[in-house]
């Protein structure tokens, strides 16, 4: 049974050469993602149908299997003998890197537009500009379902501007100028970079802030 | 010499375990989050369950990192699937776990079997002028033990710790062989938990310590049990008893069974089933049950000795849990004398 909800690997294909000094990737730099599915390996019940079943009953030599003790055992010599630590001396930093990339939470990570029963999620440096009279729709609803960037933005394009951006722009080395991000912010409705329609996140030095007040924002 | 070639980079599968389908039910929003070096300026790109997809955005000069995340849809569960770094000079690298137990959603295995790590280096060089992080990858293990009877389900794998470490610098296969699991544990039939394989590159002037691939093997406990309703060389006059059998952490793929047999215990004999202690386990997660067996008799019908045994019949081939040994003596013999008046 191929269970299609479960994406299994990011599989990227990509023209390199691992010679030294580095070449350039691809012409446009892009890579090819490949996304797979896999099959739910979970078979029919039943003895015959399952894969410990299939070691028949009472075929091959039984066993009777090992104890706490002799596991304890086992367990000191191989402790002694890890393979890990043969392979060649620690290398980089003395500091665990894994808790970076581990126990993460996207959403804590991300920003949040909701609005009626739908969320999507998108860069929190994507978010450009929200008004205070739309505020009531970032952060996370109770009951409301999280779909993709853009099954939310076809349903909220009237309070939700996106803006098209190049790589220059969202690192800052062609920044928005003072009049384009003022234009942007007097569109009332919330702006979101985008990046061939997914949302970017742009430095904050290429999105100038606000030189006036929003109506009704006092300077004191 | 330059050495163009289309690498397929294989990645982590991690999060498997938490995404199968018995352990959630919901939909699940996926999408490749690519993060620009050094910035770390995040890209969300849609994707489909399966396919492909071609990333416009350069990652040149500086490398990217790429994320898949899956995130259920109703309760926001995020679930970074697999990452790896890209960038010019760094290495390619690939970690796959392989066990004795053919289930392919995950490599998992118990706790007192052996597992194999196979570890596939390209792009390492050996210019001695080249930066270090083209030179080596650094290869770290880490070990998490699952609390009470925890699945995995919840568990805050940034917790995890590190046990050993060590580097690798040349290109190719490399196999580790490892008898059993280092999980912590002090009931070491008991122990569950995972560990996890991760080749990081190291600093480069764009980007910190970063994963390449990493894999995780989920290991479960043995079997436990408690048989009552007999005891060893009991004599059986009349009804044979009822049993009760208490099954805990049976192998998530498993058939467990009593048999009887007559004779004396002799390991590998293939006996009777008894009826209604047949427990079929084919999930994610070890299984408890609790059994009430009434119907010996059906198969223990002659006098003399028999053999019972609770069998488990795993991946690792049939083991004896337990065994015992009880007399039956049913036959009614009737000492009378005949005699005859005349």
């Amino acid at each position: 049974m191929v269970s299609s909800r479960l994406i299994t690997s990011l599989q990227i294909l990509s023209n390199r050469s691992f010679s030294f000094p580095p070449p350039l990737f691809l012409a446009n730099g892009a890579l090819l993602i490949s996304l797979f599915a896999v099959s739910n390996a979970a078979g029919d019940p039943g003895p015959e149908g399952s894969s410990a079943a299939g070691a028949a009953r009472g075929a091959s030599a039984m066993t009777e299997p090992a104890k706490g003790e002799a596991l304890a055992n086992r367990l000191r010599i191989a402790n002694q003998n890890d393979p890990v630590r043969k392979v060649g001396p620690r290398a980089g930093e003395a500091k665990d890197p894994a808790p970076r990339f581990t126990g993460r939470d996207l959403i804590k990570e991300s920003a949040v537009l909701s609005r009626g029963s739908l969320m999507a999620l998108l860069p929190k440096r994507a978010l450009l500009h929200l008004p205070d009279s739309l505020k009531d729709s970032t952060g996370v609803k109770k009951g409301s379902t999280l779909v993709s960037w853009q099954e939310f933005l076809k349903s909220n394009r009237s309070w939700i501007r996106t803006v098209e951006v190049s790589r220059e722009r969202a690192t800052g080395k062609k920044p928005f100028s003072v009049e384009e991000a003022e234009a942007l912010r007097s569109s009332g409705r919330v702006v979101v970079a985008t990046f061939q329609g997914g949302p970017i996140a742009v430095l904050p030095s290429s999105f100038p802030e606000s030189v006036s007040p929003e109506p009704g924002k006092g300077t004191n | 010499m330059k050495r163009p070639m289309k690498r397929l980079l294989s990645l982590l599968t991690i999060p498997l375990l938490l995404l199968s389908p018995e352990s959630h039910g919901g939909d699940y929003v996926q999408f490749v989050r690519q993060v620009q070096m050094p910035d770390e300026l995040e890209w969300d790109m849609s994707v489909e369950k399966a396919g492909n997809a071609l990333s416009p955005l350069a990652i040149n000069p500086n490398g990217a990192r790429f994320e898949l995340w899956a995130v259920d849809s109703e309760t926001l569960a995020s679930f970074l699937l697999d990452t790896t770094y890209v960038n010019s000079y760094i290495p390619v690298a690939e970690v796959n776990i392989s066990t004795e137990d053919p289930y392919e959603i995950i490599p998992r295995t118990r706790v007192d079997r052996p597992f194999t790590v196979e570890i596939t280096l390209n792009g390492l060089v050996s210019d001695p002028d080249a930066p270090e992080a083209a030179q080596m990858v650094k290869l770290l293990r880490h070990v998490q033990a699952y609390q009470g009877k925890g699945t995995g389900k919840n568990v805050n794998r940034g917790n995890a710790t590190l046990i050993s470490e060590g580097s690798l610098s040349e290109n190719g296969d490399h196999s580790l062989e490892y008898p059993l699991t280092s999980i912590p544990g002090g009931d070491r039939e008991k122990v569950r938990g995972e560990e996890r394989f991760s080749v990081f590159s190291l600093t480069d002037e764009n980007a910190p310590e970063s994963i390449l691939d990493s894999d995780t093997v989920q290991i479960w406990p043995m079997a436990g049990f408690n048989v009552e309703g007999i005891s060893p060389n009991q004599l059986v006059e009349g009804p044979s008893p009822h049993l009760t059998v208490e099954l805990s952490d049976l192998y998530p793929d498993s058939w467990t069974y009593l048999q009887v047999y007559q004779g004396s215990p002799s390991l590998g004999t293939n006996g009777i089933l008894v009826p209604g202690s047949s427990v079929l386990v084919d999930g994610t997660i070890p299984h408890d049950e609790r059994l009430t067996v009434k119907d010996l008799d059906s198969v223990v019908r002659k006098d003399g000795s028999w053999t019972l045994e609770l069998v488990t019949v795993t991946p690792f081939g049939a083991e004896r849990l337990w065994h015992t040994t009880f007399q039956v003596k049913r036959s009614v013999r009737v000492n009378s004398a005949i005699t005859t008046v005349q």
